[in-house]
């Protein structure tokens, strides 16, 4: 029997998104894989050159509806850099201690959906979002909302913490960890998910530098790059913390890494609280208009997102930017699938693509 | 990897990282915005592939030295590159904010 072609999608409960794929297969064997995006193309970097610089986080927040955040410090950093704001010294512990709540939130998420694309229906994903909703509880008593924070101002942020964030914080981090300790009984002792997920997707560590792959995709192709790590921002030089990495690069390793990653990061929520100064403050400015302060020389901000290196680069106008770039990291690991598959059974191929995390709101902009 | 339209010039944007050193380098090159053709990257940089797919439909650049791809994220081709300054989105029907 000869190659057959299939297509996968635009609509389709696995691809996490609008996501089509054109498969070849031959009998039950992937030959090439080529993924088609831009279902959700709306131009965001074309909408933010004509907003002002207040309106634009609700746009970048609306690229990853999985960590919102993380999206909200890459570009209301890149604003204060391009003034050149100083965050204040409460407000960098904060925010730390924040973004990483938002990185476990998001490889919950993530770790959910990729057990149930492996056929493990349900009994961690209803764990994983057990957790997650403890987290988003938390968020959401601190920004206000759930989903779609905002709360990030130039030098600070929207609101003081409130009053037992501490004490909430830390039973939350115990909460997590012994509830996300209890995952590897699940996973690494099922027959199943091994089978699935061992020597399956292998991505080569030359493959994942040579074809600009990021984040946890990378880490678990056995590179040890991480933004927090090899460019420190905020708090990550005052804290310890390990990067986690894989070393054969398949979907196990990077379910490994992501899953150690939770680990750091509620080690990481830990120091960050126990330094944390009890007074002091954290309110910022609102993101008003640059004015006179705007210096027309490019601004680049790289930031290490739950789903890989998020990077803007900038050219600041008065009012707005003059031109916006938003490198998605989820785009550049994407694009390796077509890599990743080659070789794998059909039925795998929904296990890897998953191994990914894309968002395609990211992916398409 | 990106483009800047500067009205009178175009720019390209190529945002390099050494991973064995941790340092970035930002590589610019000018280009005209009538007709604007620069060689592809990918022969160096197999990284940039998507990247400079996306620059091209975006932008109007043409890439030499690759086959031509169907598009990546547009839809159809229309008259004008999306990101360029010429493309006033304002024009199109929708009421603007300000």
């Amino acid at each position: 029997m000869g190659v057959m072609r299939i297509n996968v999608g635009p609509i389709h409960p696995s691809t996490h998104g609008v996501l089509r794929l054109i498969v070849d297969v031959d009998g039950d064997t992937v030959k090439s894989v080529e993924p088609r995006i831009g279902f959700l193309h709306r131009g965001v970097e074309k909408l933010m050159e004509n907003r002002m610089y207040m309106q634009s986080p609700s746009y970048t927040e609306k690229l990853d509806y999985v960590a919102p955040m993380a999206w909200d410090d890459l570009f209301v950093s890149s604003v204060e850099k391009a003034i050149g704001i100083e965050v204040k010294e409460r407000a960098k512990y904060a925010r730390t201690i924040l973004l990483e709540f938002q990185r476990i939130a998001s490889h919950l998420l993530w770790l959910g959906t990729f057990v149930n694309d492996n056929g493990q229906l349900f009994t961690l994903f209803m764990w994983a979002f057990r957790e997650r909703a403890e987290v988003l509880k938390l968020l959401e008593d601190v920004s206000g909302s759930r989903m779609f924070y905002v709360n990030w101002r130039l030098g600070g942020l929207q609101r003081e913490l409130p009053a037992d964030f501490k004490k909430r914080a830390y039973a939350l981090c115990d909460y997590l960890q012994q509830h996300i300790s209890e995952y590897p009984d699940l996973l690494d002792s099922n027959p199943v998910f091994l089978e699935r997920t061992r020597g399956v997707g292998v991505l080569s560590k030359s493959d994942a530098i040579t074809y600009g792959a990021s984040g946890p995709v990378l880490r678990g192709s056995g590179v040890a790059e991480d933004t927090r790590q090899s460019e420190p921002y905020y708090v990550y030089d005052k804290v310890t913390f390990r990067v986690p990495i894989g070393s054969k690069g398949d979907c196990y390793d990077r379910y490994r890494v992501r899953y150690e990653e939770m680990l750091q990061s509620i080690r990481i929520i830990r120091q960050a609280l126990d330094l944390m100064p009890d007074t002091g403050d954290m309110i910022g400015m609102p993101i008003r208009l640059i004015g006179p302060n705007a210096k027309p020389d490019p601004v680049m901000v790289r930031r290490e997102l739950p789903r890989g290196e998020g990077i803007i680069y900038m050219i600041p106008d008065k009012q707005r930017p003059y031109r916006i770039y938003l490198r998605s990291p989820a785009f550049a690991n994407l694009s390796l699938l077509g890599r990743m598959s080659v070789n794998c059974k059909f039925a795998d191929l929904f296990p890897v693509l998953g191994s990914i995390d894309i968002v395609l709101a990211e992916v398409d902009r | 990897m990106t483009a800047v339209d500067y009205g009178t010039y175009l720019e390209v944007v190529y945002i390099l990282y050494n991973l064995s050193t941790r340092q970035h380098e930002l590589v610019t090159v000018k280009l005209p915005p009538e007709n604007p053709e620069i060689e592809t990257a990918t022969k160096i940089f197999p990284a940039a592939d998507w990247f400079e797919r996306e620059m091209s439909e975006m932008f109007g650049i043409k890439i030499r030295g690759r086959k031509t791809d169907r598009l990546l994220l547009k839809e159809w081709n229309g008259a004008e590159p999306p990101l360029r300054k010429s493309f006033k989105w304002q024009n199109r029907g929708y009421k603007t904010l300000e």
